[in-house]
């Protein structure tokens, strides 16, 4: 697995060169909130964190985090 | 249920939304949650407001509560026997949970973003606090990649009570970095790619579960729960956001995981936001897990289902062999430039047996 993911890391790089240079007044689409991570509301998806943090033993990769709890 | 810090997705966001557009907000949402087999209940809400000061400083703050009941598995001794033991459930005594957030945003004159976030939670048997730092640094004066940077200390206190199987309060420390690149591919394209890694160390161990040990003499007796008081884990997450048409963008998540206690996952998500009608906004998402077992846990059903004498042990089902899949639907109903009204309904299920509902609404007042 460690092998696929030192190719992933080392194409990224290549793959994210290949695209075009978008200009300021060209980003009306990007800039909308549907194009956010969190989405146009990102409060309604915070529980769902909870709850795939108290219940699977999988973390991380979703942004820095905080805190804690008591669900191990 | 006790839950993490509600503070963690949002921050999450914050880091890696760099483009986002700069409003003021008042949010309330409110959330119910129940288990299968009358195992948890949850019911709570929280308050997210967002404030702008002037173009280059930004405040969040909020606060969440919940209360949690019901059950869990559990082993109990058999009727007649001190000795034998079988899966059964534990009452959970009814418990509050309440925290805070606060987070400040600066930017400076290329409009490259830091940010400092502090939380708090606490509940009868539980305390949370962490500091995260975080930044999204433009390489381009057009903005079309940024390198985003986030660091993470959380401090908690597992605190001993009459049911914990500790007599005294144990700590645990958590330090979490991740680093990614976002670059925009076109005009309606934008790629992700994120590498993390995070170490806690402390007490790790669930302060109520039980399990069965065997000694040399095979003699069973019920003892703490026994995990290690380090764990190293790591992955990387690629994600993908692109417009179709005015009104249809899809989003797509991928995350693998690894830890040192043995356990592999694989997470996928897909959203996609179809402004169906006028002031109408559909949200489906369908996400798909899996991981692998902890070299230390044995299920309950397991042929083998106790342990030795010493050593690690867990019959927690969080850290099994088991697929996950979350099917849910959200919309949203954008009354005016202001308001927007939300619902959602989640279906969660493990091929272990969970499953679980759970329903989510509130409203966004933007002004």
């Amino acid at each position: 697995m460690s092998k696929h993911l030192l190719i992933l890391a080392l194409c990224a790089p290549v793959f994210l060169t290949a695209c075009s240079h978008v200009q300021p007044w060209e980003k009306a689409t990007l800039a909308k909130s549907t194009m956010k991570p969190g989405g146009p509301v990102p409060e309604l998806g915070v529980f769902d964190q909870h709850v795939y943090y108290s219940k699977e033993a999988i973390q991380g990769g979703t942004g820095v985090g905080g805190g804690g709890c008591g669900c191990n | 249920m006790r839950k993490p810090n509600l503070i963690i997705a949002t921050v999450g966001i914050s880091l890696l939304a760099p483009i986002a557009q700069a409003e003021n907000s008042i949010a309330w949402q409110f959330n119910q949650y129940s288990e299968n087999d009358d195992r948890i209940d949850v019911r709570g809400g929280a308050i997210a407001i967002k404030k702008d000061f002037g173009t280059d400083y930004e405040l969040s703050a909020g606060i969440d509560y919940d209360t949690v009941t019901g059950a869990t598995p559990s082993w109990v001794a058999l009727d007649g026997y001190t000795d034998q033991y079988t899966k059964g459930k534990a009452e959970l005594a009814t418990e509050s949970r309440d925290g805070a957030y606060a987070s400040l945003l600066f930017r400076d004159k290329k409009r490259n973003e830091y940010s400092i976030t502090t939380t708090y939670s606490e509940e009868p048997d539980y305390v949370a606090r962490s500091l995260a730092l975080s930044t999204v640094l433009w390489s381009d004066a057009s903005h079309n990649r940024s390198y985003n940077i986030g660091f993470s200390h959380a401090f908690n206190t597992a605190l001993a009570t009459e049911a914990t199987t500790h007599s005294k309060d144990e700590d645990d420390t958590t330090n979490y970095l991740e680093v990614g690149i976002n670059q925009v591919i076109n005009k309606n394209m934008t790629l992700e790619v994120s590498a993390y890694v995070g170490n806690k160390e402390g007490y790790q161990s669930n302060q109520y579960l039980r399990i069965v040990r065997v000694d040399s003499s095979g003699n069973r007796s019920l003892a703490a729960d026994s995990r290690p008081d380090e764990r190293l884990s790591g992955g990387i997450s690629l994600r993908a956001i692109n417009s179709w048409s005015n009104n249809f963008s899809t989003q797509a998540w991928y995350r693998y995981y690894q830890d040192d206690w043995g356990i592999t996952g694989h997470t996928l998500e897909t959203r996609a936001y179809w402004d169906f009608a006028p002031q109408w906004r559909l949200n489906p998402v369908l996400r798909l897990g899996s991981q692998s077992a902890a070299d230390f846990y044995r299920d309950y059903s397991d042929d083998v289902n106790y342990f030795s004498a010493t050593g690690f042990g867990s019959n927690d089902a969080r850290l099994g062999d088991y697929k996950t899949r979350t099917v849910q639907m959200n919309v949203e109903w954008l009354a005016s430039q202001e308001w927007s009204l939300n619902l959602g309904f989640s279906r969660y299920t493990q091929d272990n047996g969970l499953s679980a509902s759970w329903i989510t609404g509130g409203f966004v007042f933007r002004y």
